[in-house]
């Protein structure tokens, strides 16, 4: 992408990032494959989930612990994990990852986060 | 049918007779010293046999008079009339008596100016201080203004308004005497109370009273008057003796001490008061007026309270229970809703002269939930459903409190002239059971949500992927062959 000129007045420079902003879209619309999207919708939700977590926890109840930090960590861990994954099936990253196919990587995910999830409800108690 | 009736209805009088009104027992023991003249009082003995007491009169040296045999009472209760006894047979030594004390016998001591050392010395036990007289140790009390037209001022005449302690005093005295005649105290002694708490006044001197020998006033002016200056330089001589100066409501006539096993016992500073002479009798007072005396009311009252007729109370029930039971438990979880009911009853004498328990309404009875110190403190009330025969119902409830060990219901009642109610019931308060805690938190639902979502969205993720990824194979093939 190229670097925008600095705005002359305010009108043209909310145009221009307007602009910017439909690049910015449409570029991610076409050139990101659609199970990226999917780990990034993902990503969104958890990152939601876990905001409202410690909203409530630090708002209304820390009471059971064990139950904030079981769903706490599930969120957190699985953030983590899709990270990780994103890192790996992205494009532009065969370089770093060469000797990982996408099925390896969705794999180790999948254990990865069942692992995880059986940790969580365990403290949830 | 009808003679068998007719013939039982004068013995079912005859045991009504007998029968006793006291809660505890009817023999009592009479100590009477030799030179007592028994005739000169027998309005009171009668009295107390009417109202069914069977009276053993001993002499103080009496070698057969035991309270104790065998570790249990001989008598129920005791009337000394021996003041001036100088010594007694071992049986009824002051340190017999009291022995006999802790073992449940009630006693009334009528007691004199002529009071022996020793018998001052056993009175000293329950903390009643006679007033060193020093040179005359004969001094009465002396009331020059309010005596019998007839008699001189040593035959004090105490009104009933000012002289008996009125309130707070439980069922000692009966309304009519509280309302009635003046009560006469002839050639009496004073003391003063101290502070026993378990001690109660119940008559003292009126404020035109004094302390002092009744022969002064009878004699001539001269001579009152030396004695008097005589007083008085004795006095200076020794102003800073312990001579204390009583009057008024300080000094003592008569009083009871109740012990903390309700045992009773009545101190009445005056033998002359039961006497024949002033029982139910009409006098002139001062004004001219003639009024009947109120001894015979107060001291069948006073009588009545130190036999345990009157003013005894006892516990029928006492239980507890949880929320939605019947039965007491030996283990409470905390914050069970518990409820401790405790049942009273008060003795009474029923008209045709038996004892009887009936209701005991008190507002001011509290129950203490204690483990070493009380963790609730509250209220009992009077529970009007719950209809018992013969008692008061009183019931509390209350949640656990949070605290595990072993607690005590105790409920304490100390009234003067009421009877020491004591109640005191154990049980534990434990945390919940491992199974008893509730599976879900309330508070925690969110974190279950938060868990419980992110991994069905993990499945659903993974069936997108999955779904995705077939989709998208001829894509990816190409990338890869680029």
């Amino acid at each position: 992408m190229s670097v925008k000129q600095p705005p002359s007045n305010p009108t043209q420079s909310s145009a221009a990032l307007q602009s910017s902003f439909q690049t910015l879209l449409d570029n991610y619309q076409t050139t990101i494959p659609a199970r990226v999207k999917l780990i990034d919708s993902f990503l969104l939700f958890i990152f939601l989930s876990g905001i409202l977590q410690f909203a409530y926890r630090v708002l209304v109840t820390s009471y059971p612990f064990y139950a904030f930090a079981g769903g706490f960590g599930s969120t957190v861990g699985q953030f983590v994990l899709l990270a990780g994954l994103r890192a790996q099936v992205a494009p532009g990253r065969d370089g770093e990852f060469k000797e990982v196919s996408q099925e390896r990587a969705f794999a180790d995910f999948c254990a990865a986060s069942v692992i995880l999830h059986l940790f969580a409800f365990n403290f949830l108690g | 049918m009808r003679p068998t009736s007719l013939l039982l209805a004068p013995i079912l009088s005859l045991i009504a007779l007998v029968t006793a009104r006291s809660s505890t027992g009817d023999r009592v023991l009479v100590v009477l010293d030799s030179n007592v003249k028994k005739n000169e009082y027998s309005q009171f003995w009668e009295s107390l046999e009417t109202r069914g007491y069977e009276l053993t009169f001993k002499q103080p040296k009496d070698k057969d008079a035991e309270l104790v045999k065998y570790g249990e009472l001989n008598y129920d209760h005791l009337v000394m009339f021996a003041p001036g006894a100088k010594s007694f047979s071992p049986s009824l030594s002051p340190k017999s008596i009291l022995h006999a004390q802790f073992a449940g016998l009630n006693t009334i001591y009528f007691i004199s100016p002529e009071l022996t050392e020793s018998s001052k010395e056993l009175l000293r036990e329950y903390d009643l201080e006679f007033i060193d007289a020093g040179s005359s140790s004969s001094d009465i009390l002396i009331d020059s203004f309010n005596h019998p037209l007839e008699s001189s001022s040593s035959t004090v005449a105490l009104s009933v308004t000012s002289s008996l302690v009125q309130d707070n005093v439980g069922e000692i005295l009966s309304p009519s005497t509280l309302t009635g005649g003046p009560i006469i105290y002839p050639n009496g002694i004073v003391y003063q109370t101290g502070e026993n708490p378990y001690l109660i006044d119940i008559l003292h001197a009126s404020k035109t009273s004094y302390i002092g020998q009744d022969k002064l006033l009878s004699s001539d002016e001269n001579q009152v008057e030396q004695a008097v200056s005589y007083k008085n330089n004795h006095k200076g001589s020794s102003s800073s003796s312990k001579d204390a100066i009583v009057n008024g409501k300080k000094a003592i006539l008569v009083s009871a001490l109740q012990t903390r096993d309700n045992v009773r016992i009545g101190f009445v500073g005056s033998t002359e008061m039961l006497k024949d002479t002033w029982w139910n009798k009409e006098i002139k007072t001062n004004d001219g007026k003639s009024v009947k005396t109120g001894n015979a009311g107060f001291i069948s009252d006073l009588s009545k309270w130190v036999f345990q007729e009157t003013g005894v109370v006892k516990i029928i029930d006492s239980t507890h229970y949880r929320k939605g039971e019947t039965e007491p438990r030996e283990l409470y979880t905390k914050k069970d809703e518990v409820t401790h009911s405790l049942t009273l009853a008060k003795h009474y004498t029923t008209a045709n002269g038996t004892s009887a328990w009936g209701p005991f309404e008190v507002d001011d009875l509290q129950l203490d939930f204690t483990m070493l110190d009380p963790h609730i403190r509250t209220a009992l009330k009077q529970d009007k459903s719950a209809s018992v025969a013969q008692g008061t119902t009183y019931k509390a409830k209350f949640i656990a409190p949070d605290r595990h060990g072993v607690f005590k219901f105790v409920v304490e009642y100390w009234r003067p002239g009421w009877s020491y109610i004591r109640s005191s019931e154990k049980a534990s308060v434990v945390p919940l059971r491992h199974d008893e805690y509730p599976r879900f938190i309330t508070g925690a639902w969110p974190y279950y949500i938060a868990a419980c979502s992110t991994s069905i969205t993990f499945l659903a993720f993974c069936a997108l992927w999955v779904s995705l990824g077939e989709g998208d194979k001829d894509r990816k093939g190409k990338k890869k062959a680029e």
